[in-house]
């Protein structure tokens, strides 16, 4: 239950971290790296959703 | 082991992000304006020129101001270089109207050390331009030039009402 606390805690910070950090640089993104960016960040929800699939959630 | 595998691929999409966040979005060297015309300071980020270039072609992008006339307009520009290495060139702002150079209004090399700034400041008074003419143009654009760049801004002059006061 704790491991479970911990992974919503890092998965919580990691989202407020992307979108601080869109918030504060993404105007200044080029449109080859605003594609980059929406790909990452696809490829990263669905690694992690893989992930918990895998471990038995 | 398999979903541990999923996991790293997870982090190295992060990971990824946050360097094209860094590298694409924060490094660079980024120009901002102040412009102030009576009591009001406008301020004009790198990210409206960058969002609307490359603009078409025959079509510049301006941003347009309005100013009394007789009143001076301020304008302060800040060069921000978010780069390894010591940034210099020559910032240069001129008035011009119908094609034709008026004034310099500005014009220093500077020389901006590795995520440092540098400010410009001049200011534009209608005493060094020809008295208003009716029917003719009470536009002028100012024009900052630096390196590859140029930005223009246009002052759109009004004359002041007679107020019948009491």
């Amino acid at each position: 239950m704790r491991t479970y606390i911990l992974y919503g805690f890092g998965i919580l910070l990691c989202i407020s971290g992307i979108s601080y950090l869109a918030a504060e640089y993404v105007k200044y993104l080029s449109q080859p790296g605003k594609l980059a960016c929406l790909m990452l960040i696809v490829g990263m929800l669905g690694f992690l959703g893989k992930y918990f699939d895998e471990i038995g959630w | 082991m398999r979903g541990r595998l999923f996991l790293y691929l997870a982090l190295a999409c992060f990971v990824a992000l946050i360097a094209i966040f860094i590298g694409d979005g924060y490094i660079g060297i980024y120009d901002t304006t102040y412009v102030t015309a009576g009591e009001r300071e406008q301020t004009i980020e790198a990210d409206y020129w960058l969002q609307q270039y490359p603009a078409p072609s025959g079509f510049t992008i301006d941003y347009y101001i309005s100013a009394q006339w007789g009143q001076r307009v301020f304008f302060r520009y800040e060069i921000d270089n978010r780069r390894f290495s010591t940034y210099s060139t020559v910032v240069q702002s001129s008035l011009w109207q119908e094609n034709e150079k008026l004034l310099d209004l500005f014009s220093e090399t500077k020389t901006i050390e590795p995520f440092d700034k540098a400010v410009a400041e001049w200011t534009l008074s209608t005493e060094e331009l020809e008295p208003p003419v009716a029917g003719a143009s009470n536009q002028y654009t100012v024009k900052i030039n630096w390196g590859e760049v140029e930005r223009n801004i246009v002052v759109d002059f009004y004359y002041p009402v007679e107020v019948p006061y009491r």
